[in-house]
């Protein structure tokens, strides 16, 4: 047998992750219950520094989260309990189209009325010139009214990981952190070493066979899992492999956080995350069970940091006189490559940008999708899942960058350079440009997109382009064209739907109380 | 439930419980433990949430869409009569008589035994009390039979659909009841631990009382010649967690 082929044959058993934060975490018990649900024998290993803090923030999830939770078996109660989670049903961006009073538009998670079956889109378009007509968000689907309202996705009576409407979570990034790590070790059997990854060990064809630490303790594994945030310990720091910055496109280069406490016990917990346009940037406004985290995200070259923080100041009001604010610095972009050798990169390891959609633990969480459930037997077929999953990712994180562009593109405002500079299509990049070009004449379908399973599919498209009220001209309807009474079955359908929510749903601070208090039932 | 008022010797002077008459316009009823065995030989018996904190709770399921099959004018027609039926008018209360009534339930009126005589309740009060606090605690003890099997993962939706010639569907929603097959992959150690607490022996007769949903049809049929009824159970055939992949599709 050759060198070679004793290298391809070579099992993958031991898997090593390097970094505590979220990433690290999740990536440690996807693998883990993997393993243990398929008694593969492969063991977990995570290492962390005890010196250096993880990233702290990242609370808007995706609704993925409830599948990655399932999957590593962490009850919904317990995660709500456990990290003060709240649910959240989308997004509502304010101030982004123009900056006139009450401007703004949803983001929901549910997708329109009768999605799989017809698309609503030029259906709407057709009637919202009317007077009184509804805005997008509202007229295809009930999800925005129960924002508007206050009210839960679901109810005490609602099984767990299932809603009325569908949502995602708002939680505590460090408290996240921790319930995972509790979990991972005591249930899942991960090993866990705290240590300073100080040197690392590499045999033929460059491989990673080793991460030595401080003390002098050598990890070995047969594939090692970067996340270790901006540090980029291995992606980075051994293989060099380029970076992209995309700062050309997103602007978006620092942020400035703050925690603010309720004023009091029963105040209201939004049900969505609220983004609010900035003279150069946006702020984020998070709800949790014990608190709201609120940030300002904005661009280095289009305002100063403490003009920044007055700005984010002034939002939170007098609340945040005594709070101290954290300054973050955001370097937009990703990784040519993610996964090198035995070395595949997961978190801000693998990039980052703007958090405008929340979009990266969903990243962390189809990485750990794509390798967990899938984990190469061997070395030689790493090389395969290698070349896979490098391919999907670049492909993914391109359209994250033209998606969070598009809520910039087709802005209205002109009071700023920051929102000139964002609608020059200089600054587009060009599957964008190519998008909207084809927009203007027809909603965005599936057909416009690559992937089967994009991570932004056309709905999300829809909800930004028309809440964004974007000029489109679509072919005309005729009111008495079988797709037209199809299209009223459904909106009547949407309408039942909402009033049966309206009615019967908690106020989201209600449900969080009673599932911290009595918890779910699984059916 | 809404109209219940404390029971005061002053105003109630004329007041009377009709125990025959208990169970009218009650649908399901919610058991103690202990009626377990008893109430399976006529019911139906599953679990339901309570509105308030999503707990399951162990009833008897007394209708199918309609009134109570089992009572009718000439009294209750079932060889035994839930607690929570048969005291479904009272609630314990503080102070005074230490009883509340719904004026409104049909156990209440001109009939039956006196609750309050010369001026004062009647010794029948006092045993009406008695019985509530045992029911309450019999109650609780089937909670806890619930939140067991729940924890195993032993409940599963039992989806009623009800079908009456030429009309339309009609779907009784929030019943649960044991998953035999989630019973049958149970573990040693659980089927050990839930063995000895009376667990399983509990379930495999809430199980079998399934089979009662025939005599509450028959019940319907009889008293309701022709508007006959069909009832079918409804199966989940996928699992609604493959929803959940994607953003928003
Ligand atoms: C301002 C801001 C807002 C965000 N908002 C969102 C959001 O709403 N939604 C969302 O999904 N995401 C959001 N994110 C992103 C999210 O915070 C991260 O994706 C997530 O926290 C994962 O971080 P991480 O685990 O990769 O890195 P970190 O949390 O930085 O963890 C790095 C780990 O590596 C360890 N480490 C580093 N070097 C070494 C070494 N030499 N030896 C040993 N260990 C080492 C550290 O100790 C640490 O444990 C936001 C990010 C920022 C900056």
């Amino acid at each position: 047998m050759s060198a070679n082929q004793r290298h391809d044959d070579a099992p993958v058993t031991e898997v090593v992750v390097v970094g505590g934060g979220s990433a690290g975490w999740i990536a440690a018990c996807r693998l883990a219950a993997q393993a243990q649900r398929t008694r593969s024998g492969v063991a977990v290993t995570l290492v962390e520094s005890a010196r250096i803090p993880t990233v702290g923030v990242g609370e808007g999830t995706w609704p993925t989260m409830r599948n990655t939770l399932a999957k590593i078996g962490i009850s919904e109660t317990d995660f709500v309990r456990g990290c003060d989670a709240a649910f959240k049903q989308g997004a509502r961006f304010a101030g982004w189209t123009d900056d006139s009073p009450g401007e703004g538009y949803y983001h929901p998670l549910n997708p329109p009325a009768g999605a799989t079956e017809l698309d609503l889109a030029p259906h709407w378009l057709a009637q919202s010139d009317a007077p009184e007509a509804a805005d997008f968000a509202t007229w295809v689907d009930f999800q925005a009214t129960l924002c508007d309202a206050g009210l839960a996705p679901k109810s005490i009576t609602t099984p767990e990981w299932v809603g009325q409407a569908n949502y995602a979570y708002h939680l505590d990034a460090g408290k996240f952190a921790t319930l995972l790590r509790e979990h991972a070790v005591e249930r899942l059997g991960v090993r866990h070493v705290l240590g300073d990854v100080a040197r690392v060990e590499q045999g033929d064809g460059g491989d990673v066979t080793a991460l030595v630490l401080a003390d002098g303790a050598a990890i070995a594994g047969d594939l090692f899992v970067d996340c270790t945030g901006f540090a980029a310990l291995l992606i980075g720091g051994v293989y060099a492999v380029p970076f992209r910055r995309c700062g050309d496109v997103l602007f978006a280069d620092r942020a400035i956080a703050l925690q603010v406490p309720y004023d009091r016990e029963d105040a209201p917990i939004t049900c969505h995350t609220v983004s609010t346009a900035q003279a150069a940037g946006w702020i984020w406004d998070i709800g949790l069970w014990t608190r709201r985290g609120v940030g300002h995200v904005y661009s280095s070259a289009h305002i100063g940091d403490d003009e920044a923080e007055a700005a984010l100041r002034r939002y939170v009001g007098p609340a945040a006189d005594s709070l101290t604010a954290r300054r973050i610095t955001i370097d937009g972009g990703h990784r040519e490559r993610f996964w090198q050798n035995n070395v595949v990169a997961v978190g801000l390891s693998a990039g980052f940008i703007e958090p405008l959609e929340a979009s990266a633990l969903m990243l962390i969480e189809a990485s750990m999708d794509a390798i967990a459930d899938r984990l190469p037997r061997t070395r030689g077929a790493m090389r395969v899942a290698a070349r896979q999953f490098n391919a999907a990712f670049t492909h993914h994180w391109a359209r994250i960058i033209e998606f969070l562009k598009l809520h910039y593109a087709i802005t209205k405002r002109t009071d700023t350079d920051f929102w000139r500079d964002n609608a020059s299509p200089a600054t587009w990049p060009d599957g964008l440009a190519e998008r909207l070009e084809l927009w203007r004449t027809q909603p965005p379908a599936p057909q416009d997109f690559d992937h089967a399973r994009e991570v932004f599919s056309w709905p999300s498209y829809q909800y930004v382009l028309h809440g964004m009220r974007f000029d489109a001209h679509y072919a005309p309807i005729d009111p008495a064209a079988p797709e037209s009474a199809l299209a009223r079955r459904h909106l009547a359908r949407a309408e039942r739907a909402r009033a049966e929510a309206m009615q019967r749903l908690p106020r989201h601070r209600d449900l969080i109380r009673a599932v911290r208090e009595h918890g779910l039932q699984a059916v | 439930m809404s109209g219940l008022v404390a029971l005061d010797p002053a105003r109630h002077e004329t007041v009377r419980f009709d125990a025959a008459a208990a169970g009218r316009g009650r649908a399901i009823a919610q058991l103690g433990r202990g009626e377990i065995a008893l109430a399976a030989c006529d019911m139906p018996l599953c679990f339901a949430k309570d509105g308030g904190t999503g707990r399951f709770n162990l009833v008897a399921l007394m209708a199918l869409g309609g009134d109570n099959l089992f009572a009718g004018a000439g009294g209750f027609h079932a060889t035994y009569m839930p607690q929570a039926v048969l005291l479904g008018a009272f609630r314990l209360a503080e102070g005074g008589s230490g009883l509340a009534i719904d004026p409104a339930d049909a156990s209440i009126g001109a009939r039956g035994a006196a609750l309050i005589e010369r001026g004062a309740v009647t010794s029948l009060v006092a045993e009406l009390r008695a019985a509530l606090q045992r029911l309450v605690e019999d109650v609780a003890a089937a909670r806890a039979l619930a939140e067991a099997l729940a924890r195993h993962r032993l409940l599963r939706p039992w989806r009623l659909v009800l079908r009456r010639a030429e009309a339309r569907e009609h779907a009784l929603d929030g019943l649960y009841t044991i998953d035999e097959e989630a019973l049958a992959a149970l573990d040693e150690a659980a089927v050990v631990a839930l063995h000895r607490d009376g667990s399983l022996a509990a379930a495999a007769v809430i199980a079998a009382s399934r089979q009662q949903l025939e005599r509450l049809r028959q019940l319907h049929d009889a008293a309701q010649p022709d508007a006959r009824i069909v009832v079918g159970e409804l199966r989940l055939t996928s699992e609604p967690r493959a929803r959940l992949d994607n953003h928003v599709i």
